[in-house]
C-alpha cells in the first residue's frame, strides 16, 4: 500500500507528510512555503490521489503524566489522505489491570468511529480517550496503543503514560483572596473577592461551595461575568475567574470568629481557601413596657405598678444594669429589683417599677423617665403617668346634694300646710 | 291678674278632690306665675337683652377665632391651639367683645335679680297676696310656685341661648361639637342656671323681708356688687391682715399661705364659684384650681383633663352653689310661712 501510494503520488505525499508533521509536532515553515505546499497538495490530491489513502491515528500530547488515582484525558484526531470512507472500531492494547480507559465522542462513550474523504484534522470528530489510573498504580512507565482498525484501513497510537505520586503538575490550580480574615458588627453583609485560577490544561467546571458556616449563615457565590448568584463556574484552561463570595451572618450572631472553608472542586482538583469572619460585638438596650403602652392612670399619693420590659438588642451580654427613674418631686419610684444582673444577648427581662406620686400633684400629665444603664449601654423608657381623683368624690357630691334636697323637704314639711 | 290666678286656683280646688289640693294648687300657681312672667313687659326687656347678648357674644367668637387662626397662620410664633374648637365659640371674644361666658357671667344674675325681687312684697302692697291666702290652698304653693316658674323660665332661656350660640358658631365656622364638648356645654349651662337661680332665690328672699319692691331691688344689686366687687378686695385685706407679705422676708414665708387664704375667703362668694367652676369646665386645660407650687409642676406635662377628670375639679362648686341656693330659698320660705299677711 505504501508503495502504490508512493508511485501514483509520490510528491503530494511528500507534502502531505510535511504539513502532517506541521500539524503534529507545530514545526515553524515560512508562510509562504506553507501556502504554497497547501495549494500543491489540494490539487494533487484531487486530480490524482483517487483511491485508497492513508488514514492517521494521532494526538496532541501522546505523553503524559499522572498521579495514581489520576485521570488524563486525550483528545484524538483521525485524518484521512484518501478518498475512501470507512467505518472503523477503536480499541485499547496494553491497558494494565485496574486501570480504565474509555473513548468519548460528543457526550457518549463509542466504540466505532467513521472516517469521512480527505479527512484532516479540523474535520475530525471530537474524539477523545480518558485514561484513569487506580490509585494503587505503581510508578512507572506504561505504554497503551490505541486502535482504529476497519475495512482496510489499521492505524494505531502509542500513548506513554508516566505513573509519578510527586508529580507536580506544571501549574496547580489555585483559590485564593486578598483579605481572607475580615470583621465587623452584626447586620454586616462580608464580601470577599476570590480569584479561582483554572492551570491545567482543559476548561474545567468547579462546584463552590462553603464549609464550616453556623445555622442561619447565607453564603453566596457570584462570578464576576455573572448577574446572579451560581453553585459552579466554568473556568477556561489558562484563566482566571474573579468570585465575590458574600457571607451574610444570622441577624443574632453573637460576637467571636467565625472560620468558614470555601471549596471548589472540579474533576482533578479539591481545592480550599479558609477564610474568617469575625463579628465584632455591638451593645444595645431598649426599655419599654411589654404590651407597648406607655402611659400609667395613678392616683395622688397610691402606688401604681407599671411592667417595664428591658430588652437587649446587642450581640453581647449585658451585666449589672442598674435601673434609676426620674420623676417630679416628692414622687417615688422603686423597682421590685434595683438591679439587673444579667441579660443574655438578644433577651429581655421584665421589671415591675412601682410608682407613686405625691400626694400633692395636681391632676393630669407627669413624665416618669425609667433608664436602665450599665457602662456601656443605657436605654430610657417615657412614661407618661396621669394622676387621677377618685370617682368616689363624686359621690360625695350626690351624698350632699341629696342630704340638701331631704333638708329642704324637712323644712317644708315642718313649716308648710299652714 | 292676680285675681285670674286666684280664680283659677280655686276653681282648681272646687273640681278637685281634696287630697290633691296641694298639687292642683301649686301647678296652677306655677302656670299663672310663668303666664305673668312671659306676658309682662319686664320679660320682654330682660329677653331682648339676652338675645343680644347671644348675638354680641357669637359675632365676637366668630370674628376672634378667624383672628388667631389668620395670626398663626401669618406669624409662627404665634401658638394656635386647635383642640375644644366648640368650646371656643363660649370661650373666645373679639376685639372689643366680651365672650359668651363672660356676657352670662356679668347679665345672669339680674335676669334673677328682675325675676324675683318684687315677687312677694309688690303682691302684699297691692293687697293681691292677701286675697290669695284666703282661697283654700296651702300658703307654701305660692312661694314654691312663685320661685319654680321663674327658675323654669331661667333654664329655658339659658338652654336656649347656649345652643344657639352652637348652632350660629356651627354655621360660620362649621366647628362641630365632639361628644365630650356637647356634654361640657351642657354642664357649664346646669351651672350656669343653678348661679342665677341662687340669685333668683336672694332676690326672693329680699322681697319677703323688706316691706317696698324698690327696697329688695337695692338690696340685692347691693349684694351683687359685693360679691363681684367688693368681696375680693375684702379678701386681699384679710389675707395680708393675717399673713403679712410687706417686706420681701414676709413674702418668702407669707406668700403661699397668704394666696391659699384669700382663694379660700374670695370662695365664700357664689360669684367666685361659677366663674372657677365655668373656666375649669370650658377649658379643659385647666388642671388645678387651688395654688399650685413649682415643685408639683417638675414633670408635669401639657395635656387635657378627661371629662370626669374636670367634674371632679368643680363638684364642691355645684354643692356649694346648690347649698347656697337653698339656703337662701329656706329662709325666705320659713319667713314667708311666718309672716303675718292678712292684717297687713
Amino acid at each position: 500500500m505504501k508503495k502504490t501510494a508512493r508511485i501514483i503520488a509520490g510528491k503530494g505525499i511528500l507534502y502531505a507528510c510535511g504539513l502532517l508533521a506541521a500539524g503534529v509536532l507545530a514545526v515553524t515553515l515560512t508562510m509562504s512555503a506553507q501556502v504554497f505546499a497547501d495549494e500543491e497538495k489540494k490539487e494533487t490530491i484531487k486530480e490524482v490521489a483517487a483511491g485508497p489513502g492513508k488514514v492517521t491515528f494521532s494526538t496532541d500530547y501522546p505523553g503524559v503524566t499522572i498521579k495514581p488515582g489520576g485521570t488524563s484525558t486525550f483528545s484524538l484526531y483521525i485524518t484521512n489522505t484518501g478518498s475512501d470512507e470507512s467505518t472503523v472500531s477503536l480499541s485499547a492494547e496494553g491497558l494494565p489491570d485496574g486501570w480504565e480507559g474509555a473513548f468519548k465522542g460528543s457526550s457518549n462513550e463509542v466504540s466505532m468511529v467513521h472516517i469521512g474523504s480527505y479527512q484532516e484534522k479540523e474535520d475530525s470528530p471530537s474524539l477523545s480517550y480518558s485514561l484513569a489510573a487506580p490509585e494503587d498504580a505503581k510508578e512507572g512507565e506504561y505504554k497503551i496503543t490505541l486502535k482504529a482498525k476497519g475495512g482496510k484501513t489499521d492505524a494505531e497510537l502509542l500513548l506513554n503514560v508516566k505513573v509519578d505520586p510527586e508529580e507536580k503538575k506544571i501549574g496547580v490550580d489555585t483559590f485564593t483572596t486578598d483579605y481572607a480574615q475580615q470583621e465587623g458588627p452584626s447586620g454586616t453583609r462580608f464580601s470577599y473577592s476570590t480569584k479561582l485560577t483554572n492551570n491545567s490544561g482543559e476548561n474545567q467546571t468547579y462546584s463552590l461551595s462553603a464549609e464550616g458556616a453556623p445555622e442561619g449563615w447565607n453564603v453566596t457565590f457570584t462570578p464576576s461575568d455573572a448577574g446572579n448568584a451560581t453553585s459552579s463556574v466554568p473556568v477556561d484552561a489558562g484563566a482566571t475567574s474573579s468570585i465575590t463570595v458574600a457571607v451574610t451572618p444570622s441577624q443574632n450572631v453573637t460576637a467571636g470568629e467565625y472560620p468558614l472553608t470555601l471549596t471548589a472542586n472540579c474533576a482533578g482538583e479539591n481545592l480550599e481557601l479558609p477564610v474568617i469572619v469575625k463579628i465584632t460585638g455591638s451593645y444595645g438596650l431598649a426599655a419599654a413596657t411589654p404590651t407597648g403602652n406607655l402611659s400609667v392612670k395613678a392616683f395622688a399619693g397610691e402606688t401604681q405598678d407599671a411592667i417595664l420590659s428591658i430588652q437587649n438588642t446587642g450581640n453581647i451580654d449585658l451585666t449589672n444594669l442598674s435601673l434609676k427613674a426620674q420623676a417630679s418631686t416628692d414622687w417615688k419610684v422603686t423597682f421590685d429589683q434595683d438591679e439587673i444582673s444579667d441579660i443574655p444577648a438578644g433577651e429581655s427581662k421584665e421589671v415591675t417599677a412601682h410608682i407613686t406620686p405625691a400626694k400633692d400633684a395636681i391632676l393630669g400629665d407627669y413624665a416618669v423617665i425609667v433608664t436602665a444603664s450599665n457602662d456601656v449601654a443605657s436605654s430610657n423608657c417615657d412614661l407618661r403617668v396621669s394622676v387621677q381623683n377618685h370617682t368616689g368624690w363624686g359621690v360625695v357630691a350626690i351624698v350632699i346634694i341629696v342630704a340638701l334636697v331631704f333638708g329642704l323637704g324637712y323644712v317644708i314639711r315642718k313649716f308648710g300646710r299652714r | 291678674m292676680l285675681k285670674a290666678a286666684a280664680g283659677s286656683a280655686s276653681l282648681a280646688v272646687n273640681e278637685g278632690k281634696r287630697g290633691n289640693i296641694g298639687s292642683h294648687s301649686l301647678s296652677a300657681l306655677y302656670r299663672k306665675e310663668m303666664a305673668d312672667h312671659v306676658t309682662s313687659k319686664r320679660f320682654i326687656i330682660i329677653m331682648i337683652l339676652v338675645i343680644a347678648t347671644t348675638i354680641a357674644s357669637v359675632y365676637g367668637a366668630v370674628t376672634g377665632i378667624s383672628s388667631a387662626i389668620k395670626n398663626a397662620a401669618m406669624d409662627p410664633k404665634a401658638s394656635f391651639d386647635a383642640h375644644f374648637m366648640f368650646l371656643k365659640l363660649f370661650t373666645t371674644g373679639g376685639s372689643s367683645i366680651p365672650s359668651y361666658m363672660s356676657l352670662i357671667a356679668l347679665i345672669g344674675p339680674f335676669i334673677g335679680l328682675i325675676l324675683g325681687f318684687d315677687s312677694i312684697n309688690s303682691e302684699k302692697n297691692n293687697g293681691t297676696l292677701n286675697r290669695l291666702v284666703s282661697q283654700p290652698i296651702y300658703r307654701d304653693s305660692i312661694i314654691i310656685g312663685k320661685f319654680l316658674a321663674s327658675s323654669t323660665l331661667i333654664a329655658v332661656m339659658i338652654l336656649s341661648t347656649g345652643i344657639a350660640v352652637g348652632c350660629a358658631g356651627f354655621l360660620a365656622t362649621g366647628i362641630l361639637p365632639s361628644g365630650e364638648e356637647a356634654v361640657r356645654v351642657l354642664i357649664y349651662l346646669v351651672y350656669t342656671i343653678l348661679y342665677i337661680c341662687f340669685w333668683l332665690a336672694m332676690a326672693m328672699l329680699f322681697s319677703v323681708f323688706t316691706r317696698h319692691a324698690a327696697t329688695s331691688a337695692l338690696a340685692s344689686i347691693a349684694l351683687w356688687l359685693f360679691f363681684a366687687i367688693f368681696m375680693s378686695l375684702l379678701a386681699g385685706i384679710m389675707a395680708n391682715a393675717v399673713y403679712p407679705v410687706n417686706t420681701e422676708y414676709q413674702q418668702a414665708v407669707n406668700a403661699f399661705e397668704n394666696y391659699n387664704l384669700n382663694l379660700n375667703l374670695n370662695r365664700l362668694s357664689p360669684y367666685y364659684l361659677y366663674s372657677e367652676a365655668s373656666s375649669v369646665l370650658m377649658d379643659p386645660a385647666t388642671r388645678a384650681i387651688n395654688a399650685v407650687s413649682y415643685a408639683q409642676l417638675v414633670g408635669a406635662l401639657s395635656g387635657y383633663l378627661q371629662l370626669g377628670q374636670s367634674l371632679l375639679l368643680v363638684w364642691p362648686h355645684l354643692v356649694g352653689l346648690l347649698a347656697l341656693t337653698f339656703a337662701a330659698f329656706t329662709i325666705s320660705y320659713i319667713g314667708f310661712m311666718r309672716q303675718e299677711i292678712r292684717t297687713s
